[in-house]
């Protein structure tokens, strides 16, 4: 970027992105501190206060679907990252017809437009009773998340080196205790990708929640929605919600944009 | 030593497994638990919920009292009947479409009526009328109302008496300016009349976000006798002839409100009637339209009163040519009604009759100022001042939905509300605004 | 090993489990509603065939939903994959700040699908809304930007386009970090401009990935369902009904789950259909 208008060129374009990404957040922040009035044209609010977020905090219903949506992602995580590594290192490592059928149903499962079961997935966990409970939400989620988790996680097992384990199968190991003794260490930065994307997924999700919970474990998604649908906008403190749900995200940022980063990739290039 | 930390993780993992899953969804304990579906942050059941309990401690049945938004109210509740999940015993169903939709997932209340109110005749005299038809479903009573309500208008008294405002109204339109205006035209008079941008000041407000255009229209129509289905025909009322001609000066009428005469403010297209009582607190409103027996305590209370003067009420001017006798319509009546599912069938009915004991009544319409379809009781709650005047007048001449007497309500109704918000938005001409919905009505109906 | 061994299933299983019963089964029950005329308010739950796949694709709604769709899809996947290509190219070349620039940059990922709507809701509301503000502060007049039928829907989109840049960025800029250096290394003693360096090495050699992100985020946008329906349910009208909204309206608004289904297997046909261009593609690139 030499000469005379890259520099500034640069500058201009780094600030027009940064606008971008930013100016929304920034508004609801202003707004979630706002006091009695907010703005009507450009310009600040007139006083700005913590009151909101107290009001947030304070309130049963807030701090019941933020500790709903965190037991129920927690749950997913657990479910999805123990059932997905065995079966992605499987994926990885069997040559036979049977596994890659399995792993295209896989992919085929990972493009599923959600929608098409609202109504079934329903009806299902009406049956096994499962409706409204943490669990249940959190199968649901899983559904979702154990196909991308497969993707990601066969893709970290296929950089896994082969030798280690061919010298443990000639000392007569099982393909159980090849996975955890020789190669779950070596995936570890796998491992960690994987289940924060499925805390994410989970903690994110807002369909299946909706259909899945009736009250006891709305999750923070399905209640802040219901805000803007109940006509009873509050602006003020559904903004500041807004900024209180992004909490767990931002405690993992850095985390997040890394392992991301990598996660992404593989999920896509090497699948 | 490997395989050892693997079965230890799993063991932590089923164990976490086996302790979530056996956190109960409902709470136990109590002998009796009945679950009670609401429509959350509905402000007239807010008043009953807080006597719950009272309930709980003389009967010894715990009410487990589930708020849904209402958005979603009729979805999860026809999702969780057809699925047979017994997750509710006692439903709250409104005549807009659930009474059609629910009473074959729900048990006959006969035998109960009988036992406490002597025959289901005698029963039946003790509610409005319309409610009382509206209960009945294949002979048999599925339901017992709670809550009657009807759109109506509100003003600001402080303006209509300002005598500035009377003689400049007097000489601009040659008329006294009416208090509250008893026609279309005083309407539409005084609505332009108060109009001022400038000063941030509108004629009328009118909520028109998501489905509130078609309860105005709904209203309207049924007013000037146009049903939106002729039950005996089955078919759209409005289609042709004298009554289409009407529907499409009517559906001309909310466009011309918006974009001829400009006395709606502009961002109505998106709010709700909480958002509307807002508007009406900051002082920018003459009159507003909505449904105002949820808010009636709300607008009387002194900090409204202090922000912009006493408020007054009257039923929204009838349409020319309407059936005398009836001033509007949309109507709405809810109701409470068991589910067949449930195994506590005499728990839950203890609970509907507490649920509409004189004194529940008289705490809703207290402390949100909407009436309840009981005669007697409204009859005391019009006295002592808890009900506006206008809802006490507009309600015995109004008519429930038509829609909630069909089973094709809910397609219709999406239908007119998708029509209506085009409308709204001027998307479409009422001409052919009002053709296209006989149309799709029509289709639906073939169906 | 050409045959899977009995450990290996075993390991398969719970996945495989969780998948057949909670999302196989469903599916099934999926197709066979669509095939009935299963509605709670008829009452009804007789076969009847591809009737409610014909009532679907013969009717307006069908055609605006397409309409619709189409344009969600393309501002939502177009608009942030330029945004983030441009940003991501930025970063390749390391400016100052950098890093700091990544991680604000990406902050939209913090949020959920509901707080992004309630904040463009909120920037897009009159009269406490930003955009109205500057709309207003450069003479433009004041909009009920998501009561507009020819505004709710690009405002929405906006909306989504704004949620996924940060995604697309952070695979792209995954992308360009992995592509080989000696190219660049060689233009550099050849002493190409930055812009030459873009132009001739970098995106070519990008090309690969920028498709994969791209389908990926055509899918993602086809099917995605939160944003429309919390900021304005598909209105007004059906000014903004997509294929999911109108999925959804048709089973949970009109109670119709014959049709819904039918809604909900044409959903699955489009997207099966972008999907095996995916599939295509990344063995294109391998």
């Amino acid at each position: 970027m030499k000469g005379g208008w890259g520099v500034p060129l640069v500058a201009l374009a780094i600030f027009l992105l940064l606008v971008w990404a930013l100016t929304p957040v920034v508004y609801a922040m202003l707004i979630s501190l706002a006091g009695f009035d907010l703005p009507t044209k450009l310009g600040l609010p007139n006083d700005l206060t913590f009151a909101n977020y107290l009001d947030a905090l304070t309130d049963r219903e807030v701090y019941r679907a933020m500790a709903n949506s965190l037991i129920i992602a927690v749950l997913a995580t657990a479910i999805s990252t123990f059932s997905s590594i065995p079966a992605s290192y499987v994926f990885s490592r069997s040559q036979s017809r049977v596994a890659s059928a399995l792993l295209l149903l896989f992919l085929f499962f990972r493009l599923f437009p959600w929608i098409a079961l609202a109504f079934p997935i329903f009806l299902v966990m009406a049956r096994f009773r499962l409706l409204d409970t943490y669990l249940g939400v959190s199968i649901g989620h899983t559904v979702w998340i154990i196909p991308t988790a497969i993707w990601y996680m066969k893709g970290f097992f296929d950089l896994v080196p082969k030798e280690l384990e061919e010298s443990a199968v000639l000392d007569g190991a099982t393909p159980f205790v090849l996975l955890t003794k020789v190669v779950l260490p070596l995936a570890i930065p796998g491992m960690v990708a994987v289940s924060l994307l499925a805390f994410f997924s989970s903690y994110t999700e807002y369909l299946y929640s909706l259909i899945l919970t009736r009250v006891h474990t709305v999750t923070l998604p399905v209640l802040m929605a219901g805000y803007l649908s109940e006509f009873k906008v509050e602006w003020r403190k559904i903004s500041a919600i807004s900024m209180l749900s992004t909490i767990p995200m931002l405690a993992f940022y850095s985390y997040l944009l890394s392992y991301m980063r990598r996660g992404l990739l593989y999920g896509v290039m090497k699948g | 030593m490997m395989k050892g930390i693997a079965t230890r993780a799993l063991v932590i993992l089923l164990g976490l497994v086996f302790l979530l899953t056996s956190i109960p969804a409902g709470s136990a304990g109590a002998p009796v638990t009945i679950t009670v579906t609401n429509r959350k942050g509905w402000r007239s059941t807010e008043g009953i919920k807080a006597n719950l309990p009272q309930f709980e401690k003389a009967t010894g049945i715990k009410v487990n009292w589930i708020d849904i938004p209402p958005g979603e109210l009729t979805a999860k509740t026809l999702a969780e009947l057809e699925a047979r999940t017994g997750a509710f015993d006692v439903i709250m169903a409104s005549v807009e479409f659930d009474l059609a939709a629910y009473y074959r997932y729900l048990i006959p209340l006969d035998e109960f009526i009988a036992k406490k109110w002597g025959s289901v005749a005698s029963f039946k005299r003790l509610i409005s009328p319309e409610a009382a038809r509206a209960i009945v479903w294949e002979g048999k009573v599925y339901y017992i109302p709670f809550h009657g309500n009807v759109q109506f208008l509100i003003y600001r008294k402080k303006l209509f008496e300002d005598p500035a405002e009377r003689s400049a109204f007097k000489q601009r339109f040659g008329y006294d300016l009416p208090t509250p205006p008893k026609t279309i035209k005083e309407l539409v008079d005084v609505a332009v009349f108060f109009t001022r941008p400038e000063k941030n000041l509108w004629g009328l407000g009118i909520p028109l976000g998501g489905k509130y255009p078609q309860h105005f229209l709904e209203h309207v129509m049924l007013g000037a006798g146009i049903d939106v289905v002729d039950l005996k025909t089955r078919k759209p009322d409005f289609a042709e002839g004298a009554k289409r001609d009407r529907a499409v000066e009517i559906a001309q009428f909310l466009f011309d409100l918006l974009y001829k005469y400009k006395v709606i403010p502009p961002g109505a297209k998106t709010m709700g009637h909480v958002e509307m009582r807002e508007i009406w607190k900051l002082g920018q409103l003459a009159m507003a339209f909505s449904w105002w027996g949820d808010h009636w305590d709300k607008l009387t209370s002194p900090e409204f009163v202090s922000a912009v003067g006493e408020v007054g009420s009257a039923p929204f001017p009838q349409w020319p040519g309407g059936p005398p006798g009836r001033s509007g319509g949309r109507m709405s009546i809810w109701t409470v009604g068991i589910v067949g599912t449930t195994k506590n069938k005499d728990a839950a009915w203890k609970f509907i009759e507490w649920l509409v004991s004189e004194e529940n009544l008289q705490t809703e319409a207290r402390t949100s100022g909407s009436a309840s379809h009981w005669i007697a009781v409204d009859k005391v709650s019009a006295e002592r001042g808890w009900l506006a005047k206008g809802l006490v007048e507009a309600l015995p001449k109004s008519v429930p939905p038509r829609l909630g007497f069909l089973k094709e309500g809910p397609e219709i109704v999406t239908a007119f509300i998708e029509e209506a918000q085009a409308l709204t938005v001027a998307s479409v001409s009422p001409k052919a605004m009002v053709d296209r919905l006989a149309k799709r009505i029509a289709e639906i109906l073939k169906k | 090993m050409r045959r899977l061994t009995l450990d290996q299933a075993v390991l398969i299983a719970p996945a495989l489990a969780i998948m057949l019963v909670f999302f196989a089964y469903p599916i099934g029950l999926t197709v066979y509603f669509s095939l009935l005329d299963y509605s709670l308010m008829r009452r009804t739950k007789a076969f009847v065939g591809l009737a409610n796949y014909l009532h679907v694709l013969q009717s307006d709604l069908f055609v605006r939903t397409a309409t619709n769709t189409l344009v969600w899809v393309v501002i939502s996947t177009v608009l942030p994959l330029l945004i983030a290509l441009v940003a991501a190219l930025l970063t390749y070349f390391r400016f100052r700040g950098y890093r700091a620039f990544t991680a604000l940059f990406s902050l939209p990922i913090v949020f959920i699908p509901s707080s992004t709507a309630i904040l463009w809701a909120l920037m897009y509301s009159d009269p406490f809304g930003l955009v109205n503000h500057l709309c207003e502060a450069f003479g433009l007049g004041r909009r009920i930007w998501l009561a507009d039928p020819a505004t709710a829907l690009p405002a929405v989109s906006i909306a989504n386009a704004w949620y996924g840049t940060p995604f697309a960025y952070l695979m792209l800029l995954a992308g360009l970090e992995s592509l080989p250096l000696e190219p660049i290394e060689a233009s550099e003693v050849d002493g190409a401009s930055s812009l030459q360096k873009v132009r001739y090495i970098l995106l070519p050699m990008l090309w690969p990935i920028f498709t994969v992100v791209f389908l990926l985020r055509l899918i993602d946008t086809v099917r995605s369902f939160a944003l429309i329906w919390i900021m304005t349910q598909g209105g007004p009208g059906t000014a903004s009904l997509t294929l999911p909204v109108a999925t959804f309206k048709a089973s949970f608004l009109q109670y119709d789950y014959g049709l819904g289904s039918a809604w909900g297997i044409i959903n699955v046909i489009v997207v099966m259909g972008i999907s095996f261009a995916i599939v295509w593609r990344r063995r294109e690139v391998e």
